[in-house]
């Protein structure tokens, strides 16, 4: 699969996930007395889009390299 | 591996930053915020003056009785009605009285005559025309005057619009995915996505707790929390114009 389109499904998919996870913490981290800021926001998203492109670059090796043997 | 994360990283700066470009632009004006308002009474008398664009529109609400007048610098107009239908109009000294349930063809025209050409009206019709997108009830008020004034005047069409403006119910219907002008800060978007995600979050709870004893239910209950999470998210990143900071 073409690299450019792969990537940007890693980072559509990161937005995501960092949306999923900020759904999640802060509710959870509003009910343990933590008042999440717009900042948490930042960097759900950093982490989502970082750990995406990770994961994602691992496995689009992982199958060239299956591949290729 | 850190090359493909770098372009992964401009890229989706560039991604989630072109909603600032199109933000940017010059802030709205409420254009009903040029108009004065000023509230007072008694116990019995509700007062409500209207300042703006050179006219002063006063009005005195009682238990049966409304009393309206309508000035600029060299005009005034004054009306006086009351909970039975009768309606004094008066201008420069001259008046006609009407009942408004019976609309009396002769008395309309009278009215008609005495305010031609009235600059206190005109300043009151583009007051009013400046009040369109106001919801407070001190416009609604005035709006109201409007109507009766054009009502006397045998304009009932006014008073149908205005009709029609109060009961039609508010178009809000979703939650909108992106702004065209920034209206609000990033820490009031964030403060609005907060209390929606924890809200969605109590629901997707009472959901489980609901219908998670039905099959597949409980898969029914997380879809849903993600795709409302999901809009929620998109939405905030869209009204902080980029990177939810």
């Amino acid at each position: 699969m073409n690299r450019a389109l792969w990537l940007l499904g890693e980072i559509v998919l990161g937005l995501m996930v960092a949306g999923a996870l900020t759904a999640v913490a802060v509710p959870v981290l509003m009910r343990g007395g933590w008042e999440a800021g717009p900042l948490a926001g930042g960097l759900a998203l950093g982490i989502g889009v970082v750990l995406c492109v990770v994961v994602g670059e691992r496995l689009r090796k992982t199958r060239r390299r299956d591949r290729l043997s | 591996m850190v090359r493909g994360l770098s372009i992964g990283m401009v890229v989706s700066m560039l991604i989630v930053s072109s909603g600032s470009r199109v933000a940017a632009g010059p802030p709205t004006i409420h254009r009903g915020a040029d108009v004065r308002f000023t509230t007072g009474g008694t116990a019995t008398e509700a007062t409500l003056t209207a300042e703006g664009l050179g006219v002063r529109v006063s009005k005195r609400v009682g238990p049966e009785t409304v009393k309206i007048r309508i000035e600029v610098a060299n005009d005034a107009i004054d009306v006086d009605a009351n909970a039975r239908g009768a309606v004094r109009l008066a201008r420069r000294g001259k008046s006609v009285s009407l009942d408004m349930a019976v609309r009396d063809a002769k008395a309309i025209a009278t009215a008609r005559r005495l305010t031609e050409g009235s600059p206190a009206l005109k300043s009151f019709g583009a007051l009013i025309a400046t009040l369109e997108s106001d919801d407070r009830n001190a416009a609604k008020s005035l709006l109201t005057s409007w109507a009766l004034v054009n009502a006397i005047r045998g304009d009932d069409q006014v008073a149908m619009g205005v009709a029609r403006r109060f009961a039609a119910p508010r178009a809000k219907s979703m939650t909108p995915a992106s702004f065209t002008a920034r209206e609000e800060t990033p820490i009031v978007c964030w403060a609005e996505y907060a209390s929606t995600v924890t809200t969605y979050y109590l629901e997707y709870s009472q959901c489980l707790v609901d219908y998670a004893w039905i099959p597949g239910m409980a898969a029914v209950c997380s879809f849903e929390w993600l795709v409302k999470a999901e809009l929620a998210w998109f939405w905030v990143i869209g009204c902080s114009g980029g990177v939810p900071v």
